[in-house]
């Protein structure tokens, strides 16, 4: 289990979460390689399928990254990834699947040492709770 | 309302129904009536527009019989815009909720709609439907039978479990709850619209709602809920978790009939079969070599876990989709209850109250804490 090394993928909005992982890099912070950053132009374009299909593919866990509330550059479009992610997370829930690999975060986009953070954090705690048995399953 | 409830005494209730119907029809208050109907060559009862008098003989108001959710088809008529016609539609109270969510969705109109919600008593699995008609005493013998929750075989699971059985809304509330509707037919009002077809049809005498009424809706639906619970706590036992997910899915063919009976699937083209999901061929032996094997036709779980994510905040536990499934896969046990848990969330109960907004359509700025913070 030590040398197992979590896959996370990141769905991160250009405005922010995208940009503060660049800041985060370019001032280089420290933090774990473990997240596969995948650039989406508004938190508010996350379907639900993209994240269960990277559960179900060989994700770990998936972090969904979008502007502060009121910092949509689409004015709500974090405002309903939020919904869509707490309807997500509640579906999970309900059916006995591991609802806390999904995060959500908000991170700015001058909110480098954030990303680092939230990147050490989760990638911590995904380690912990060892692989995900969504990820590998041949039949789903 | 206070425009008095109407009792219509003829024979029993379903001719008392025929009668208002009828009436309905010759005095011009509509010009159609959408109802389940004998079918002339067949033994199964379908839903039917009439619009001929004669027709009404036809209709079988009470049959434990749902063939579709009926929303789905009130949906493909008026959905480019309203009826142009005034039409009474006899529709139980999850398919009335089933056609409020898709108003909302902008998937059907309800202008000049006359709905008549009954109270519902259930249905029959279509499967368990003997293969001669349901004759009047067969239909009168399920109505006591469930009035006392004693359907010993074929009732729908989602029917069993229901908390809905009278209707939130509509123009007339056919009333079957405290009263012998073998004696008489009671007809309440429950919009302007309903009281106005009522008086423009004349049949019948005023009548009133009994007090037994009130306390029998009471006590089912205590009833109801621990039935709901119970079944819900036994899903949970058979289908919690990622394994017995899998193995509760083990049958599914991935035939999607359960989205296509599901009258909330509106979508003309889902997303499964757009060309989103058309890929190389070398994708599929890259998915076999990273997973060992691959299964197909793929993407059973990822199918269901979409359509949820999509459609269960309007999801009202109708359970068109077991009936669907050509399986026997029991979905009440999957799709109802998930929706019960991601609906209570937003404090909204699919079709209950045409006012209130999708929970996908709009948010507030401060809720769901702590979602997104830390
Ligand atoms: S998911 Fe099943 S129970 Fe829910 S609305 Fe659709 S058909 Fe009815
Ligand atoms: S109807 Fe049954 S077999 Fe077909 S996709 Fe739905 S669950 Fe699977
Ligand atoms: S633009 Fe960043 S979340 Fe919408």
């Amino acid at each position: 289990m030590s040398d197992f090394e979590p896959k996370i993928v990141g769905f991160f909005c250009n405005w922010c979460t995208a940009t503060a992982a660049d800041l985060a890099g370019t001032t280089r912070m420290q933090y774990p390689p473990n997240i596969r950053p995948i650039r989406v132009m508004c938190s508010g374009t996350v379907d639900p399928v993209y994240v269960i299909r990277a559960l179900l593919n060989g994700a770990d866990a998936v972090i969904v990254g979008g502007c502060r509330p009121g910092d949509c550059h689409y004015v709500s479009g974090n405002m309903k990834a939020r919904r869509r992610m707490a309807i997500l997370k509640t579906i999970m829930k309900s059916l006995g699947l591991a609802e806390d690999r999904v995060w959500l975060r908000w991170i700015s986009a001058a909110e480098g040492p954030k990303f680092a953070k939230i990147a050490r954090e989760m990638t911590e705690e995904i380690r912990k709770k060892g692989p995900s048995e969504m990820a590998g399953a041949w039949e789903a | 309302m206070s425009e008095a409830p109407v009792t219509i005494v003829e024979g029993n209730s379903a001719e008392s129904m025929r009668k208002f119907l009828r009436a309905l029809l010759e005095r011009k208050v509509v010009s159609g009536v959408f109802a389940p109907c004998n079918l002339q060559h067949g033994v199964g009862v379908v839903y039917a527009l009439v619009s001929d008098v004669q027709g009404i003989s036809r209709v079988n108001p009470f049959a434990p019989v749902m063939p579709v959710n009926a929303a789905g088809v009130i949906s493909e008529m008026t959905r480019l815009a309203p009826s142009g016609e005034k039409l009474a539609v006899l529709l139980r109270p999850c398919e009335s909720r089933a056609l409020v969510e898709l108003v909302k969705l902008k998937q059907a109109h309800m202008e000049n709609l006359l709905i008549i919600g009954s109270d519902c008593l259930g249905a029959l699995k279509l499967s368990s439907l003997p293969d001669k008609a349901l004759d009047t005493d067969r239909i009168a013998a399920f109505m006591k039978e469930s009035r006392a929750d004693a359907v010993r075989d074929g009732l729908r699971a989602a029917c069993a479990i229901c908390e809905h059985f009278v209707p939130h809304t509509g123009d007339i509330n056919v009333g079957l709850f405290g009263v012998d509707p073998e004696k008489q037919l009671l007809l309440i009002p429950t919009s302007e619209a309903g009281a106005a077809a009522l008086a423009a049809a004349g049949v019948g005498s005023p009548g009133e709602v009994p007090p037994a009424r009130q306390k029998e809706i009471e006590d089912r639906r205590a009833k109801r809920k621990e039935a709901r619970k119970a079944y819900f706590a036994k899903a949970n036992e058979e289908a919690g978790g990622f394994a017995k997910l899998l193995k509760f899915f083990s049958k599914c063919i991935g035939c999607h009939n359960c989205r296509d009976a599901c009258p909330i699937c509106y979508c003309k083209e889902c997303f499964f079969d757009s060309p989103v999901f058309e890929f190389e061929p070398h994708k599929y032996v890259d998915w076999a070599k990273r997973k060992g094997a691959l299964r197909l036709p793929d993407d059973t779980i990822l199918f269901h876990l979409t359509r949820l994510n999509h459609m269960v905040s309007s999801c009202v536990s109708c359970g068109a989709c077991a009936e669907a499934c050509p399986n026997g896969i029991e979905l009440a046990k999957i799709f109802p209850r998930v929706a019960d848990d991601v609906q209570a969330i937003f404090n909204y109960i699919a079709g209950k109250d045409p006012r209130e907004e999708l929970p996908l359509a709009t948010f507030k700025e401060n809720e769901l804490s702590p979602l997104g913070e830390g």
